[in-house]
């Protein structure tokens, strides 16, 4: 399987999706004013705090085959915060050296991932759950590509387990799971029910002669995006 | 963990340039191939440390001082070692 990473650093456009209401939500997608329960130190008296409910930008966290049963996303989903990069110990100039910095590890940095100019970065401290329903494709500000998308898994495991994973291994690790959701929405686009995307993923494709699921997970990316053109 | 073997490589005048031979066995072993491009940084103590031009390389140094060593870079995951950027902390106030 053919790996093309672009050079450091990145641009916003290798890691930022232009908004289409058509992707399925998935791992990465940011969102504006998302209800974001934060707790609270404890009393003097040492009871609980009270939890405030903030309006935040943030970031789905969940690996699609866990976001979702079949075509329906599940009730609870995981969040982190999007903070302005500095206010999470993130250089001005990240996007700009020439050599990625080796630090921030509880922090992905994303350049201009709002749309303001800013360089923001999630926070993986920040973490919170979230009912499915605010999660609305109308109301996504932004997707990540695929290199964005195995970016911020690299990030996620240097925050969890200090280890650096090679972008490439991530790629291909993930890479099915990319073409299924790339795939989704293009059958979205061409109008046929959200819902039916993931049974007919699963059905035996007679030109294919497999399960479409497996042809994916075997890279028959391009003969199943064929099997969508053709249906209906 | 590899730990790559000690081998001597060598600088010979190539025109204007210079040219650095990689014993055949690291070269195979780690995919060293004709025109792969590596950047070169110093890292104290009189130590090199190259990289693939490509920033995914995996290379990095185990041991401290002389006993350090260069494991070269052909693995998917790699220690990150310490963080470079010193960290403010968080409170509630995030």
């Amino acid at each position: 399987m053919t790996v093309d990473l672009p050079e450091w650093p990145p641009q916003r456009s290798d890691l930022l999706l232009p908004h289409s209401p058509h992707r399925p939500i998935s791992q990465g997608d940011i969102f504006l004013g998302l209800p974001f329960v934060k707790a609270s130190p404890p009393r003097e008296d040492g009871s609980p705090g009270r939890p405030a409910i903030e309006a935040r930008a943030a970031m789905v966290l969940g690996y699609p085959c866990e976001m979702y049963r079949k075509a329906t996303l599940l009730p609870v989903q995981t969040i982190a915060v999007l903070r302005r990069a500095d206010d999470v110990d993130v250089p001005a100039d990240w996007f700009t050296r020439r050599e990625p910095l080796q630090g921030a590890f509880k922090a992905c940095p994303l350049p201009n991932p709002l749309g303001d100019g800013k360089l923001m970065a999630v926070d993986f401290r920040a973490l919170g759950n979230i009912d499915a329903r605010h999660l609305q494709r109308a109301t996504r500000i932004a997707s990540l590509t695929e290199y964005g998308s195995a970016y911020l898994r690299q990030r996620i495991a240097l925050c969890f387990s200090r280890v650096t994973v090679r972008l490439s291994t991530i790629i291909r690790a993930g890479r099915a799971t990319f073409d299924e959701m790339e795939l989704w929405e293009l059958w979205n686009e061409r109008g046929h029910p959200f819902d039916e995307y993931q049974r007919w993923l699963d059905e035996v494709d007679p030109d294919l002669g497999a399960v479409r699921r497996d042809a994916l997970e075997r890279g028959l990316r391009d003969e199943v995006q064929s099997a969508v053109l053709r249906y209906g | 963990m590899t730990i790559a073997r000690v081998s001597t490589v060598r600088v010979t005048k190539n025109g204007n340039a210079r040219t650095l031979a990689v014993p055949a066995p690291i070269a195979e072993s780690q995919h060293i191939a004709t025109g792969d491009e590596y950047v070169v940084q110093p890292v104290g103590g009189g130590d090199l440390l190259y990289r693939r031009s490509k920033h995914a390389a995996g290379s990095f140094f185990v041991g401290t001082g002389a006993d350090r060593t260069l494991v070269a870079g052909d693995h998917d995951a790699w220690p990150a070692g310490r963080d470079q950027i010193a960290d403010r902390g968080i409170d509630w106030s995030f």
